[in-house]
């Protein structure tokens, strides 16, 4: 016999939609009230938690006896919760083990850290085979000889008296001349009063030559005009040089400066 | 459960032969007899006439007594539980008579399955006899898997039921629903998603 569908809504519901209703046919349109032929609960309950080895039989018979549905539908909700504790009980056995054996789990724990640890250091080594060993925040040993090329030197030049220069024209008045060491600087320059932000051109010339130059941004700090920038001066000879701070405006500030060998670390000098 | 089985009720009778005049086996006459007065109160929830409903149990009767004289598709060895193959198979003889009621007349009135709350009496009629042709086709590993599926276990908790893992639990669970759904005539490449 075939019966066939015309159309398949039937399938095309959802398979969530179909358990429900197969749930519910099953469970209420086979009553039975004479409970004829029904198997034995043990049958049942065999069928329920071991059906490899119950009477398939039994599946024949729920699929047309809503009582004993209702009751394998029973069996099968024992049998899960029962699944679910059992589960449960593993963990609980596991945490009373752990107590009662803290010796064991101490050593275990620390047998895992200690592989952690070698796989670690292991790891580090395969990911930087011969790169140098980095130090940083290391105090220098009055031993070693110093090597000031590490860090650069806070160094802050205040530029706020001078006279602004146009064009080409040499500066006017005594400056005094500022002692620079010659070595990586973090240089801070304060611009005089009222200067513009804006991008700077730094210069060191002497006699007309240029021996370092940078380009930088002016910031407002505090009302003040800053220029910060990072100046390695290492390869600048000892001797008198100009320090020259343009202005895209055209706006000169020189400033004499002498390079000088480096000065003691951590010291600071100001103009 | 209550104890299990009873004596039958044998005040339904069923006529030895069927209208097309084939025998019912002794055998099958009994379990047509313990099985009658539920085989028609289950048809008159369909709105079918106790009548046909009686017809089509002699039906059925008879075509199960030559499956088991033959023993070519069916032997007692495959019937596990003789009244209750007998209930399916006469529930699928009702489920036919609905289905051509249903495609054949438009004004036939579509009984409400009382089962559960819904709107669309048509497509639950349809979603039964899809559950019907399911269990009566179908073996009683893959059955028994489909209960499990309706009490909401996991693939995985059907697999480790069984023995198996859960993607072959699946994996046979839908072979044997895809099949079926091809013998209801459904076209083999339709996403079958139900129940997976």
């Amino acid at each position: 016999m075939r019966v066939k569908f015309k159309d398949s809504r039937a399938f095309e519901r959802g398979g969530k939609d179909l358990l429900d209703f197969a749930r519910a046919y099953l469970s209420e349109a086979f009553p039975n009230p004479d409970r004829q032929g029904c198997p034995l609960d043990a049958a049942l309950r065999s069928f329920a938690f071991n059906p490899t080895q119950g009477a398939p039989g039994v599946t024949e018979h729920l699929a047309s006896c809503s009582p004993c549905f209702r009751r394998y539908r029973e069996l099968l909700a024992e049998l899960k919760s029962q699944k679910e504790k059992e589960k449960e009980f593993t963990w609980d056995r596991i945490s009373v083990w752990t107590k009662a054996h803290p010796v064991l789990v101490g050593t275990a724990a620390l047998c895992l850290l200690l592989i952690a640890i070698g796989v670690g250091f292991f790891l580090r080594s395969v990911r930087q085979p011969n790169a140098p060993p980095v130090e940083t925040n290391r105090r220098p040993n009055p031993s070693e000889p110093q090597n000031l090329t590490v860090a650069s030197l806070p160094f802050s030049v205040d530029l706020s008296s001078l006279s602004p220069v146009r064009g080409s024209e040499p500066p006017t008045g005594i400056q005094r001349r500022v002692l620079v060491p010659n070595s990586p600087l973090d240089l801070t320059m304060t611009l005089p009063l009222a200067s513009p932000e804006g991008r700077y051109d730094l210069k060191l010339t002497s006699e007309g030559q240029t021996f370092w130059s940078k380009s930088a941004q002016a910031h407002l700090q505090k009302g003040k005009t800053l220029i910060q920038v990072e100046a390695d001066f290492t390869q600048i000879g000892v001797g008198n040089y100009s320090l020259e701070v343009r202005s895209s405006t055209g706006i000169r500030f020189i400033q004499p400066v002498s390079i000088q060998s480096p000065l003691p670390t951590g010291e600071e000098r100001k103009p | 459960m209550n104890g299990g089985a009873r004596p039958p009720n044998r005040s339904f009778r069923v006529s030895p032969v069927d209208r097309l005049g084939r025998t019912i086996s002794p055998l099958v006459l009994d379990a047509a007899e313990e099985i009658g007065r539920r085989a028609i109160a289950h048809a008159e929830k369909l709105l079918i006439d106790p009548a046909v409903a009686a017809g089509l149990l002699e039906e059925a009767a008879a075509t199960v007594s030559r499956a088991l004289a033959s023993k070519k598709h069916c032997t007692q060895a495959g019937v596990q539980d003789l009244p209750s193959y007998l209930f399916r198979a006469f529930i699928r003889r009702v489920d036919r008579i609905k289905k051509k009621q249903l495609t054949q007349v438009d004004d036939v009135p579509i009984p409400t399955l009382g089962w559960r709350n819904s709107t669309d009496a048509q497509a639950d009629l349809e979603m039964k006899i899809l559950v019907d042709e399911l269990l009566t086709r179908c073996d009683a590993e893959t059955r028994d898997m489909f209960y499990r599926r309706i009490q909401g276990f996991s693939w995985k908790e059907i697999g480790r039921s069984y023995g198996i893992s859960d993607y072959a639990a699946r994996k046979r669970f839908s072979l044997a629903v895809r099949r079926i759904g091809e013998e209801l005539g459904l076209k083999s490449d339709l996403r079958i998603k139900i129940i997976l």
